[in-house]
């Protein structure tokens, strides 16, 4: 799958980029599904998180509840801490030309901290390689060996 | 899973989106700097927007008529909102 990367504008023009002003980001829509509900968010491939966290506003969209669920922690850069809760979900990732599903373990956070998704290690990392593509502004997405899930195809 | 996921019908809604995600022009997009959003699920428009929150989000699709299950939902960073 190769999704285009979403690009930001910047208020100063960025010196290590001979003077940009817009930075590109590997963001893409990816959709949570559960038995009651379905809810598509952009998430941020982020090679430096161990889990895929989302939103603390999903899981009242997808119909999940966490009251009894196991806690997680991890540390932001910059030393911020962000507290979120585990279950298990079905995750959807389609560029449009083929797609994939697979259930995993992911996180949801406590409170509204982050307004995306962070798609790390545990989750999605691990089932997919990923290829981060600057000069063509585009992530490449592949599934690996320890993909659990099924491929979607037309 | 959800009664109404249909993968296969998601695979071609994400056919039409992205394209047409990628073509909104960037100044229209700018104006949602620093909010969350919700594109229309084909990704020719935003449906709605909130620097509140995405429930908030959540309720403007429902009242403009839409469906937050089909809606992709989205945060424009704020211009000077760096990552590192």
């Amino acid at each position: 799958m190769r999704f285009p990367y979403m690009a930001k504008r910047v208020r100063v023009p960025v010196y290590s980029l001979g003077g940009a002003s817009h930075l590109y980001l590997p963001m893409f829509a990816i959709s949570v599904v559960t038995p009651s509900g379905r809810h598509v968010i952009d998430g941020m491939v982020d090679s430096g998180a161990t889990d895929v966290v989302f939103p603390s506003h999903v899981p009242n969209q997808v119909g999940l509840n966490l009251a009894n669920a196991p806690v997680g922690q991890a540390m932001q850069a910059g030393g911020a801490v962000l507290a979120f809760r585990y279950a298990q979900v079905r995750l959807f990732l389609s560029d449009g030309r083929e797609g994939y599903e697979w259930d995993a373990v992911v996180g949801f956070l406590a409170s509204p901290r982050k307004p995306y998704a962070l798609l790390g290690h545990a989750g999605f990392l691990n089932f997919f390689d990923v290829l981060l593509r600057g000069a063509a502004k585009e992530t490449v997405v592949d599934p690996n060996a320890a993909f659990p899930g099924q491929r979607v195809r037309p | 899973m959800a009664d109404n996921f249909d993968p296969i019908k998601q695979m071609e809604k994400m056919r039409v989106f992205i394209p047409n995600r990628q073509a909104f022009p960037l100044e229209e997009l700018e104006k949602y700097e620093g909010q969350m959003i919700a594109w229309s699920p084909d990704g020719t428009h935003i449906v709605a927007s909130s620097s509140e929150s995405f429930d908030a989000v959540c309720e403007a699709v429902v009242a403009a008529g839409y469906d937050p299950q089909e809606c992709v939902f989205s945060y424009v960073p704020g211009i000077d909102e760096n990552y590192l």
